[in-house]
Parts: structure tokens; sequence; C-alpha cells
């Protein structure tokens, strides 16, 4: 059925020890801080614990392509594993019973058994069932740990220059910020490796957990402690919609499952979600739908998706290393990783489907017209993160998991690239990263004003970088849906080119401004900053071309030599993602797309290429544009519906607590507060009070013994 | 070798006997000696036996899987039983010894079983920890302080361990008396006031629990055909049910009857008024032992006597007992957001954290009993944990109000560790000891033929308003800038702006016991589910075969329902989860 636990570069048990590196770190430097040891060099255990775990993964990474199956096209199905069960190779069907007994290929690998669901002895002695710590390996797994890994390694490594001021002392809480680090990785390789929805939901839970410390880093600034606060409690949200999702899951799988199965492993979730097709009986949804809904939710907090993102802009507070890491490249997309793992559940409900979708274009469009009025860079990309967090969305709602996966993968690279240059220039800036106090710093920040460059150019979807293959593979797919979801998503791109690159010409070009922050002689960031941006960079141009297949003189190909889908998507289909139906749309949409990114970026030259100090948008736009600025005031609206109205509800509780159901009781208990009026007297001596309490107290209980004596009951019954 | 081996075993079990009642008694001799021995020496006794009854607790729960390999799922950790009080014609056999033929028997029957053992850990790990946290916060009648907790102590070990109902009745009595004083000498402002609602509170509810077990008593003799009225709880655990046995009526009534002095003691909504008062009042100590072993004799009390002796009873007030909890759950934190007292609030976060520990309790499940049991453990945990905290903050600033201070993580960065980690246990962070037992509860809920997923899904709703206004008070109280009233920090009595080493040993065990049970609790439920199993879940189920043979005449197409996690295992299920809602 499933393939044996087995790898071949490695033993399976060492790749188990994956996210225990970085933790093991963590807790070293937590040593550390107990001990109150010096902070120069607090990075080290956790750099190390990371390095540790990126290796194994990109090991792993390599271990996993080995299984691939043969490519997609080939005349007969794909051999999935040496114990020779074939992959079912399906195009885009709905029909349930099609994925009835669908084998995906992957194995789990059990640590131990964590929690019981309590004992089964009456039904069957060896019917007790677990939810066990333990790692699910499949393509998915391996192609989200490979990018997960590595960028957090460099985040890591440049937040070692990064939390430093400008003699290069440690700032306070240096250490802290290295154990959180660690922590979140541990946390986020657990959710990618976890075997099982619980263990799924302690990685979602405890990665929310880091977001919600390190935002609150800074937490003597209100606003930061807030915004951490927030973070939390929207995730909470959406999680509250998981757990349910969860438990769902299982009513529904329980009857299917045999002895030895723990109902709510991945193996065997997957292996009976044909059975999902069945009407829930709640709400006329079926089964895949109400659990596919629930699980949604989750993602909707922990991807920002519209109505949830509100928390993703205000966690731009955290350190900018963080918003790099946990708050673009990493932690946001475990929503799209969720869903994505789930296709087997969801490619049964069309309906939730149409939902995720629904909402993806509705947060892409958005947020993109947010991004367009914002001053502050960090907040730019914040709102560019939601955008593109919404495109990965649309593609899962348009049932292409692995291009949704891909354009996680891509976005990982330039999205870090373009925190970490931010944070670069912040650095440089004494703190300010609001674009109306600066500009023109290509002078002085040359290195950071290339990488920046390759990071927008990709975010643009500027052909041939890797931003560009991904989200033009969406797009694809939007269009084969149908002509308005291609077109919005179209125009999304074309906003997204030209309001990243407003903020690039805002912050780079026209006359050298500096402000006052910055200090005589800004200078450019060490390289200890600086080297980890290149690797990403180099990630942001070329990691797309796992996507693509070389086809030179091709007919097909994007300027005669590029094909979409390539080794990723492969890769990918080795997973439960199967192999989703790709439309075959015409190559004019790939130049479409590309003319359009352009476009975006000249209409940006016009009209920021010389770094206008007046906002030339608003201008035209006027009371739209202080809309997009004021965010809709969707926060404004949240706070008056949902928060105060709930607040106002805790205190008219309380109130009756303290009046009403107190009252009652005290009302109802008038004996006892003729005695409480007894004891008040009594009180004065502590022993005499205890005294008379138990002569009271007995003398009632053998009224009672003998009232129960005299009245013996009826036997009859 | 075979019979070197059982004498071996028959002294182990005399060492555990032994054990158990030091566990009981050593306290109680303590708080006398305390109290007449010198003050300087008051501390260090009470501590030292404190630590010698936790120790000993330890070592009686290491016995647990080996006793019950040997005597099966409900084997006893040092059992002893004696007969106390009897009353009655006795017959005397030629050897002496004599037995009784009818009348009133009250045994001394104690023993420790997986599902008290737990708690009695608890108790035992707790007991140290609020003396030591009481050194630098009591500085008043120093001596009769540490006696009545010592006293508390030895009462709280008794009601655990007690096998007989009017014993446990006994030392559930006598647990009262000791708080009351702690509250009422030690205590805040209001002392007197939250002293005397809190003794009543609870007193008159146990009363009428009382003529409960006293009609229960008489009616098991009844049944049995014999003249002897006793209270063990094997024998009232295993009365008849159906034709000849306890009715349903008897049994709805005398459920309430042991509602309502448990549900006093729970605090379940709506009788929990007492709880925030008597917890805000209480010195730290109280507050602790309060909120971390005292609420569970109520939820205890349902599982140990509710559950198995009037299950039929429990059956018929299930969903009653689900939407109280579910009311208690939401109610209770919504409550908590609003309290500028961060003490209450921790207060009335114990009335929103039982709720779940009944939801759990009353969905009937394996799973959901075993999530129950845990619940309380992790409660007394991280509630403890969290009023010992603030006790700390309390000493130092000598307000609770948090308006008035905040930024404390500047200040107290170690406090701050603590009180996060606390915070996190309480919100149910998965990898901690919370996360388990809340997931499981809720999962059983949800789940649960006899409740259904609507009380999953609202007593869920508690997991986000638990991380609101938890999250609420963690912000007032660490983050934003430093504010502190004026005159403050208090350092006298040696203490330091942050935590004393002192404090930290109080704090670390229990920090390690919440990382502990989140990631390995089968350290608890591996003995805990077969126990369960065997002492409440087959007399549950024994109500659901009664229930049907009860019913069957009247149902033209009986189908059988069998009552567990495998619902959709056997025909009939659906239907009774459709009655469900």
């Amino acid at each position: 059925m499933l393939a044996a636990a087995e790898t071949s570069l490695l033993d399976i048990n060492v790749y188990a020890t994956m996210p225990f590196w970085p933790l093991l770190g963590a807790l070293l430097v937590g040593l550390l801080i107990a001990f109150r040891a010096k902070a120069q060099y607090a990075h080290w255990p956790v750099v190390l614990g990371v390095a540790a775990t990126a290796v194994l993964a990109v090991t792993l990474f390599f271990d996993l392509g080995q299984k691939l199956p043969a490519p997609e096209g080939d005349s007969a199905p794909a051999v999935a594993h040496g114990d020779g069960h074939e992959v079912d190779v399906h195009h885009g069907e709905t029909d349930a019973h099609a994925h009835a007994d669908h084998d995906y290929p992957g194995f789990t690998h059990t640590l131990y058994n964590w929690m019981s669901f309590g004992a089964e002895e009456s039904l069957d002695e060896h019917s007790n069932r677990w939810i066990p710590i333990n790692f699910y390996f499949d393509g998915l797994t391996g192609m989200m740990l490979l990018f997960v890994t590595v960028v957090s390694l460099m985040v890591v490594i440049y937040a070692i220059g990064y939390m430093r001021d400008h003699h290069g002392h440690p700032e306070p809480g240096y250490e802290r910020f290295f154990a959180f680090l660690g922590l979140f990785v541990f946390s986020m390789v657990m959710l990618v490796l976890a075997g099982n929805f619980v263990l799924l939901y302690l990685g979602w839970e405890l990665v929310g957990l880091c977001s919600y410390l390190l935002i609150g880093f800074y937490f003597r600034k209100p606003s930061a402690a807030a915004a951490a606060k927030k973070a939390f409690i929207v995730n909470r949200i959406g999680d509250f919609g998981f757990a349910l999702g969860i438990f769902a899951l299982y009513m529904f799988m329980r009857g299917h499952v045999s002895a030895g199965e723990n109902p709510l492993d991945y193996e065997v979730v997957f292996k009976y979600a044909g059975s999902l097709a069945e009407p829930s009986g709640y709400f006329g949804l079926s089964q895949a739908s109400l659990v596919g809904l629930l699980l949604m939710c989750g993602a909707l907090g922990k991807s920002a998706q519209f109505p949830l993102y509100t928390w993703l802009p205000d966690a731009m507070e955290g350190p900018t290393p963080v918003s790099a890491l946990i708050h673009a490249a990493t932690m946001v997309t475990a929503g799209i990783y969720m869903v994505a793992r789930c296709t087997p559940i969801y490619e049964l409900s069309p309906l939730a489907l149409n939902v995720i979708l629904t909402l993806g274009v509705v947060g892409a469009a958005l947020t993109a017209t947010m991004a367009v009025a914002q001053h502050d860079m960090k907040r730019i990309l914040a709102y560019s993160t939601i955008s593109q967090l919404a495109y990965m969305f649309v593609a899962l709602g348009l049932a292409v998991p692995d291009s949704g996966v891909f354009h996680v993968f891509t976005h990982a690279w330039f999205k870090a690239l373009l925190f970490l240059g931010a944070g670069s220039v912040m650095h440089a800036m004494g703190g300010v990263i609001d674009v109306r106090y600066f500009s023109g710093l290509r002078h002085v920040l040359p290195k950071t004003y290339i990488l920046m460059l390759i990071g927008c150019l990709a975010l643009a979807g500027v052909p041939l970088l890797s931003g560009f293959w991904s989200k033009d593979e969406i797009v694809h797919a939007a269009f084969d849906h149908s002509v308005l979801v291609g077109v919005i998503m179209l125009a999304t791109a074309g906003l997204t080119a030209y309001y990243t690159f407003r903020m690039f010409f805002l912050c780079f070009h026209g006359k050298l401004r500096l402000p006052d922050e910055a200090g005589e002689n800004p200078h450019e960031s060490p390289p200890v900053m600086i080297m980890p941006l290149w690797v990403l960079a180099l990630g942001a141009i070329f990691v797309g071309y796992l996507g693509v297949t070389f086809a030179v003189g091709s007919g097909e190909a994007f300027i005669g030599v590029f094909k979409p889908h390539g080794y990723f998507h492969d890769y990918l289909h080795a997973s439960t993602i199967g192999h989703p139906h790709h439309g075959h749309g015409g190559m004019w949409l790939m130049y479409v797309s590309g003319v359009v990114a352009l476009a975006g970026i000249g209409l940006a030259w016009m009209r920021f290429g010389q770094a206008p100090q007046d906002e030339p948008d608003r201008k035209i736009l006027g009371p739209v544009w202080d809309l997009w600025n004021a965010k809709y005031y969707v926060d404004e609206i949240y706070d008056a519906v949902i928060v105060r109205p709930l607040r106002g509800i805790g205190h008219f509780l309380f109130g009756v607590d303290r009046f009403g159901v107190d009252g009652l009781v005290w009302f109802v208990s008038a004996v006892p507060r003729g005695l409480a009026f007894l004891l008040h007297f009594m009180q004065r001596g502590a022993l005499q009070g205890y005294a008379l309490t138990m002569a009271l107290g007995i003398a009632l209980l053998l009224l009672l013994w003998r009232w129960i004596d005299v009245v013996p009951p009826d036997v009859a019954g | 070798m075979t019979s070197c081996r059982r004498t071996l075993l028959v002294s182990q079990s005399l060492m555990d006997a032994l054990g158990l009642n030091l566990l009981i008694f050593l306290p109680l001799i303590g708080a006398v000696v305390v109290w007449v021995a010198r003050e300087s020496l008051a501390q260090r006794l009470a501590l030292g036996i404190g630590v010698v009854t936790f120790l000993i607790s330890v070592g009686l729960w290491l016995q647990l899987p080996s006793v019950m390999e040997r005597g099966g799922p409900g084997a006893l950790v040092g059992e002893n039983n004696v007969q106390w009080i009897a009353v009655g014609e006795r017959i005397v056999a030629d050897d002496g010894s004599s037995e009784l033929l009818n009348g009133v028997a009250l045994h001394y029957h104690v023993g420790l079983d997986a599902i008290s053992m737990p708690l009695v850990v608890l108790t035992g790990l707790l007991v140290p920890l609020s003396v030591l946290c009481s050194f630098t916060a009591i500085r008043t009648r120093v001596r009769e302080y540490y006696a009545w907790l010592l006293g508390l102590t030895a009462a709280m070990f008794g009601v655990f361990a007690a096998r007989d109902v009017l014993l446990f009745y006994i030392f559930f009595e006598f647990t009262l008396v000791p708080l009351y004083f702690l509250i009422g000498i030690w205590g805040g402002p209001q002392r007197r006031y939250a002293a005397n609602k809190f003794f009543l509170f609870t007193f008159v509810g146990s009363v009428i629990t009382f003529a409960g077990i006293m009609y229960l008593g008489l009616r098991a003799a009844q049944i049995e055909g014999v003249d002897l009225i006793s209270f063990d709880l094997a024998r009232l655990s295993a009365l008849l049910l159906g034709p000849g046995g306890l009715t349903v009526q008897e049994q709805s009534l005398l459920f309430l009857a042991f509602f309502s002095g448990f549900a006093i003691k729970v605090p379940f909504f709506p009788l929990h008024t007492w709880l925030p008062l008597a917890h805000t009042e209480a010195p730290t100590a109280g507050s602790v032992l309060l909120a971390g072993v005292l609420l569970k004799l109520g939820t205890y009390g349902f599982l140990r006597f509710s559950l198995p002796m009037v299950p039929e009873g429990a059956l018929v007030w299930a969903q009653f007992m689900g939407w109280l909890a579910i009311a208690g759950i939401i109610y209770g934190a919504l409550c908590c957001w609003v309290q500028s007292d961060v003490k209450k609030l921790v207060a009335y976060s114990s009335v929103s954290h039982l709720g779940f520990c009944m939801l759990g309790m009353f969905s009937l499940l394996p799973i959901g009993l075993s999530g129950s049991v845990l619940y309380m453990v992790n409660h007394g945990i991280s509630t403890g944990a969290l009023f010992l905290v603030v006790g700390m903050i309390y000493e130092r600033y000598h307000t609770r109000d948090l308006d008035k201070i905040g930024g404390l993580a500047w200040q107290m960065p170690v406090m701050a560790f603590f009180f996060v980690l606390f915070v996190l246990s309480s919100i149910g962070l998965p990898g901690l000891n919370g996360f388990v037992s809340e997931f499981t509860v809720l999962f059983a809920a949800f789940n649960s033929d006899l409740l259904g997923v609507w009380y999953g899904v609202l007593g869920a709703s508690g997991i986000l308003l638990g991380a609101i206004y938890m999250l609420y008070a963690t912000g007032k109280v660490l983050f934003g800038p430093v504010k502190e009233p004026e005159g403050t920090p208090d350092l006298s009595a040696g203490l330091t702006r942050d935590l004393t080493p002192r404090e930290v040993v109080i704090l670390v065990p229990l920090a390690i016991v919440v990382v502990w049970l989140g990631v390995y609790p089968r350290v608890i439920t591996d003995t805990l589910d077969p126990a369960l199993q065997t002492q409440v879940l087959d007399r549950v189920e024994d109500a659901q075969i009664a229930r049907m043979a009860r019913e069957a005449p009247r149902i033209a197409h009986h189908e059988p329902v069998i009552f567990g996690i495998e619902g959709e295992a056997v025909p009939g299920a659906t239907t009774v989860e459709g009655g469900a809602q």
C-alpha cells in the first residue's frame, strides 16, 4: 500500500531529528540567558542548529527526488514506489469514487505515541487509538522543507548583523531574539513534517506563538504589544474553525478506519478520503465540504486571507528579519501548505474550492489597492504579501495546488529578499522606514539598491525572473476558469508591478534626501547582512527555472525556449497533491502578463521616477486614494462590529454576575444568610466561631439523618 | 523463590499502606507540632513535612504500574481497611473475631487507584510550593498559618484516598475549616465576608450531598437484602440497575443531591459566585490550593460518585450538565475579559476552565473522561502557577489592578518568562499540558453521542475567548511602558526587583511539569485509561443497557446501541446522535 519508511542517502532516523536541532539551539541560548552569559556570541547555537536542519533538508530533498515517478505525459502511468503500486493519473476529475482508494506516495515515520483516545477494551483489545508524534515524507514535504530551512538560515545569519546597533554591539534582547528564532524554525519544520492533523495543529499553534513573541519583541512599544496580541487572537479565530475541522474529520473517519490505524494520520485520512463525498447531515453540505471549509478557516488566519488578513500589516512592528522570515516567506504560507496537503479532501468539494477561489480573488485585488496608497516600506511589502498569498489561494481554489505551491516557493525567496533589503535600508536610515522621509538612496546603498531591484523585478513578475513563472501559471489557470477571474488576476499583477516600483523609485531614485535619524554618514550594511541577501537574490532569479522545462525551438515555449511545468511539478506530483489538471491555454498569455508587468513598472517610472514629494496619485484619485490609504476602514469596522459588542457583553455579564446571579443565589439561600448573620457575631474569636459552625453542622446532619430514617425509600420504584 | 517474591510483595504493599497513612497523618501531626513549636521553626518544619509528603506521594505513584499489573485496572496502592465506627449486633466466631450482622459501619478504608493518584501527586507537589511561597508573604501569626496549611494538606490527601463514601465526606468537609481560617485571617480587606461566603456556599451544598449519601447507603442495604449499612465505595458503585435496583427517578434525584455539593465546589455556573471573591481575598497559598486542589474535589466527586453510583441519573442529566458547562465556559471567559483585578481574572478563568473539565466528563466517552482527569491536573498546575506569579507581583507592588501596573517584563524578565509560559499553558498551547486535556475534552464533546457537535462547537469558542482574556492580561501586566505605583517595588523581607532564587525554585518544578505533561501525557493516561474504563465507563455502559432494556418494549424497531466512540460502526448509533441534538 504505502512505501516502507526508507531513504537512501541518510537513515530515516537521522531525518527525523531535523526539527530538533534549532530547538536544541534555542534551549542552549535559553541556558545562556539563565546564566547571564555575554550576548555577543548568543547567535551561534541557533545558527548552527538551523544550519544542521538546512543540510538535512537539502539532503532529504534529493533523497526524496530519487523516488519521483516518471514525468507526466509518458504513455504508461507512473510507478510510485518499489512496492509496485501505481499512481493514479487523473485529470481534474471531480467524481469522488475515482479517488476512493487512492494511494498517495509517501511514508510515515513514527517517533512515539503522544495522546491516547482512551482505552477501548469494550470493543476490541487492540483498538487503542493514538495521536502519535509522527512525520510524513513526500514530495510536498521535501519541497517545503527545502525553502523553509534555507531561507531561515539566511535570515538567521542576516539577523546577526541586523540586531546590533551602529557600533556592532548587540541590541538589548539579542539572545532572546535568537532563542525565539530557533523556536520558530523548530515549530515550522514540525508543521511541515507533521504526519497527522493534531501534530499539524501543534506546529500551527507554535509558529503562531513565535509570531506573537517576535512581533512583540519591542514590547515596551504599546503598538508592538498590541500588534502581537492582535496577531495571536485573529489567528485563534481561524484556529477555532481549524480545530472544529479536525474534530469533524475524526467524526467522519472513525467509522471507516480499521484496527491499528490512527484516524487522524494523513496516511489514513487520505486513504479513506473517498468516503467524505457522502452528505454530512449539517447545512446540507457534504462531509468533504464541511471539513474543507472548517480547515480553510485556519488557513484564512494563518495565511492572512480576506477577511482575517488584518493582523499581518500590524505584524510589521516586529524586527525586520522576523517580517521577512515569518510574515513573508514561511509561516504565512502554512495555510497554503495545509490546503495543498489536503488536496484529496478539497478535490471532493467544489463548494470549498469556490469559496477559496472567491476569497482569494477578493483578497488579492483589495490588498493590492491598499498597497498602492501606503507610505511605510514594510507595510507596502506586507500588503503585497497578503496579495501574493491571495494569489496562491486562487491557485488552490482553481484546483491547481502545484502552481500555488510553486508560487509559495518562488515568493519565499524574493519576498524575504525584499524585506531584508528594506531592513538594510532601515538599518542605514536609523530606523526610519517611511518613504516620504528619504529618497535617492542608490548613491549611499549601492549593493542594497541592486539587491532590491532584483527582488522588485521578481515580485513584479518581469519575465525570466522566478516570480514570473509561478505567477503566470496562476494567471493561466484563472483564464482557464473564467475570463473575469483571469482579468482580475492580470490587473492585480499590473498593480503589483506598479506599487512595487512606486516604493522602489521613491526609495532609491530622485534626489538624495536623508532623515535626521540616519546620522552623518549612512553606510552600507556589513557583509554578514549582505551575503545572505545575495543567496536570496540568486534564488529570486533562478529558482523559477525548477518549474519550467527547456524546450528549445518548441512552438509551445515562451520565447521559444521555456515550456511551463518542470521538475518542480513532477516532484510535487509524488505527494498528496497528485496530478492536477492544467489547461493548455495559449502561449500568448505569457507574453501578455510579461507586458502587463513591464507596463506597471513603466507607469510607476513615469509617475515616481524622480521620487516626487507630493503624492501624484492622490491628486487624480482623491477620496478613492484616501480610502485605500485608510485600508477601507476594515480595522475600524471590525472593532465597532465585533470587538466592542463582545466586550460590552462581557461587562454586562460581569454586572449580572455581581448583582444578578449572586443576588439570586443569595436570595435563595435565605437560611444560610441567617447563619452568616449569626456567624458574623461569633467570628470575633476564631476558635469559638469554628466550634459553633461545627455544632450547627452536626446538628443539621443529625436532623437529616433522622429524617431519612423516618421516611424509608419507596421500594416499588 | 516464589514465596520469597510473595513476601517481598507483601512487605511492599505494607510499605505502601504505611506510606499512604503517613501521607494523611504526617501533616496532621505536623500541624500540631508546628502550632506548638517555636515561631522560627514553623516555616522550615512545614516545608520539610511538605517535601516529605511529596516524596511519599511520588513513591506511591511509582508503585502504581506494578500494582495494576498484578491487581488489574482497579487495583489500589497502599490499601488499608479498618472498621472505624460500628453500631449494631455482632456475631462472635470461635476464634474471637467478630462480624457485624446489622446496623451501620463506617470504615477507615483508604487506597489510591489510577484515578485518584494523579490528584494526590498534584497535591503533593503544590503543598510544599505553597508553603515556600508564604515565606515572605505571611508575617503575622506564622505558626497558626502553617498549622492550618498542614491541616488542609491532611484533609486533601484524605479526600482523594478515601474508599468509603462517608470517610470521603468527612475529609471533604474537613477541608473547609482550615481554608476558612486561611482566608478569614490572612486574607485581603474583605476576608471575613469572603470566608463566610465560601464556607456557607460549600457547606450548604454538601449537606444535601450528605443526605444523598445516607439515602444511597440505606437503599443499598435494601437492594442487597442485608441489614448492614455501609458506605463502601465499591459496593455503592455496583448497585443493581434496572428492575429491582435503583430506579431512574431515584438516580435522577440522587444525582441532583450530589450535584448540589459538588457543583458548588467545582464551581459550576451559576453557583460560582463565591469563587472570585474567595480567590481574590485569600492569601496566595490559599488561592493556589483552592484552585489547584480543592476545586477538583467537585469534579472528582462527580467522577467518583455521581457517574458510577447513579449512572442512569448521569445519563438523564448529561445534556443539562453539558449546557451548564458551556454556559460556564463562555460566561467565565467573558467575565475575565472585563476584570481589572488580575487575581479575579485568574479566578474567573477557573470557572471557564472547569467548564471544559465538566464538558469532557459528561461526554461520557473514554477520551472525554481521560481528558477530564487530565484537565483537573493541568488546571491545578497552570492556574496554581498563575496564582503564584500573581502573588509574587502583588508582594512587590501591593496592587493587582491591571491599570496601575504595566511593562513589568522590562523590570522582571524572569517573572515574565514564567508568566508567559503559564499563560500559554492555560490557553492550551500545543506542546504544553493544557492543550492535551483541552483538545481531548472538546474532541469528546464533539464526537459524543450524548452531547454532540454543537456542544463541541460552543465549547471550542472557549479556546478563542481564553486567548483573548489571557493575552489581554499578559499585555497589561508585562508589556507596554513601565508603570509602577508610587513607592514600589517594595523590597522588604529580602525581595529583589526580579524573582529571588526561592521564587524561581517554586516555579521551576511547575514549569517542568507543564512541558512534561504536554509532551508525554501518557505518564498519566497509560494507567488512567484502563482504570476509568473498569470503574466508571463500564458502569455507564451498564446504565445504557438498562435504559435500553427498559425502553425496548416501547420501541417497535429496536436496534442495539453500543455506547462508545465507535458510534458509526454500530447500526442505530446515528439515531442516538440525532436524538441528542
